[in-house]
């Protein structure tokens, strides 16, 4: 048997244990994902630590709870869990967006990506994916920005120079930097829901 | 319109108006201070873009790391108290009903004349039926063995 082989096995007997009730596989379980869900999948489309760490928990609950259901599939229980978490996380926008606004975009944005890992694979690999992809939406919603308000946002929230610093560099006040970086993104938002 | 706008570039669009720049000022102090909360709907909504930004661009592995494996820790901890609050519950009215059985049961035999009743009958019949020689305490059984099917009954499902 293959090293992506024997860890997919190894994935798989974890899991099912993990059905079986053992709770030490349960924990080993919740450890092999919580890392790359929180980093990789809802942080980077709630953007707050604190929502994004409640979602985390509220996935990992749901998860436990269902995990009977569960049936094994090549790609491992991680994107299983990633599903689930990205339901919570739609529903956390829907509660928080007004009424009607860009939910549907957004339902986009966060289901579009599918995950690209096999079953087996190490919560490093699964991170860095799942991090490429959201880097890879960051960028295409970015080029849609004029070329001034991208630099203002890579400025400000990307190199995290101070507005001053900011401001100089694109030869502006102070006042009429903001209003760059808020129309910046104003943009973004929009191409971000997007993809 | 602000003086500032004086020096506003025309390659960035059109002139902002005060609202505007109101609007980009109270921005700009909510990303000084990170993940604020109480923020209207359009700040808030515009912030938590820039944290998206900053999440993918400039993620903090350390700090991810410690609130995933909190968030982990809390669930399985919330996970095993909902499982032993479901268990003591489930072994409770297990018991209860095992020792319903037993006593009615009992209770039952002991106290078996023609004047029982049946739940359909209800506790009334209890007061309608005569009272025969030697059975001055029936009544009362017959209640209280009444009271425990309909107990047993609404418990269980159906009439047990």
């Amino acid at each position: 048997m293959t090293g992506p082989e024997a860890a997919a096995e190894e994935e798989r007997a974890l899991v099912e244990a993990a059905q079986r009730g053992d709770r030490e596989a349960l924990q080993r379980v919740l450890d092999r994902v919580a890392r790359p869900l929180y980093a990789a999948v809802i942080l980077p489309r709630i953007g707050n630590p604190a929502d994004a760490e409640d979602i985390l928990r509220d996935a990992l609950l749901r998860g436990m709870d269902r995990i009977d259901t569960y049936r094994w599939t090549g790609a491992g229980v991680f994107p299983w869990f990633r599903q689930i978490a990205v339901n919570l996380v739609i529903d956390h926008v829907r509660k928080r967006q007004r009424r009607g606004r860009m939910e549907d975009r957004f339902e986009q944005h966060v289901t579009l990506v599918a995950p690209m890992h096999h079953a087996g694979a190490d919560e490093a690999l699964i991170a860095s994916q799942e991090r490429a992809a959201a880097g890879e939406m960051l960028r295409a919603a970015m080029d849609t920005l004029n070329d001034r308000y991208r630099r203002a946002v890579e400025l400000r929230l990307i190199e995290e120079r101070s507005r001053e610093e900011c401001a100089a560099e694109l030869g502006v006040t102070l006042g009429n930097f903001d209003v760059i970086l808020h129309r910046a993104l104003a943009a973004l938002r929009k191409a971000y829901g997007v993809r | 319109m602000s003086d500032t706008n004086d020096r506003w570039n025309p390659d960035d669009g059109p002139p902002p108006t005060d609202e505007e720049m109101l609007a980009a000022s109270r921005l700009a102090e909510a990303l000084d201070k990170g993940a604020p909360t109480g923020l209207d709907l359009d700040t808030a909504a515009l912030v938590s873009t820039a944290l998206r930004v900053r999440a993918v661009e400039r993620p903090d592995a350390t700090a991810a790391r410690a609130v995933a494996d909190r968030g982990a820790r809390d669930a399985l901890a919330a996970h095993r108290r909902a499982w032993w609050s479901r268990g003591p519950r489930l072994r409770i009215a297990a018991a209860a009903v095992l020792a319903a059985a037993g006593a009615g049961g009992g209770a039952y035999l002991a106290a078996r004349s023609p004047a029982t009743v049946t739940a359909a009958e209800g506790p009334r019949a209890v007061f309608d039926a005569p009272v025969e020689p030697g059975a001055g305490s029936a009544p009362s059984t017959h209640l209280y063995d009444h009271g425990l099917r309909s107990y047993r009954a609404a418990l269980l499902g159906g009439d047990r």
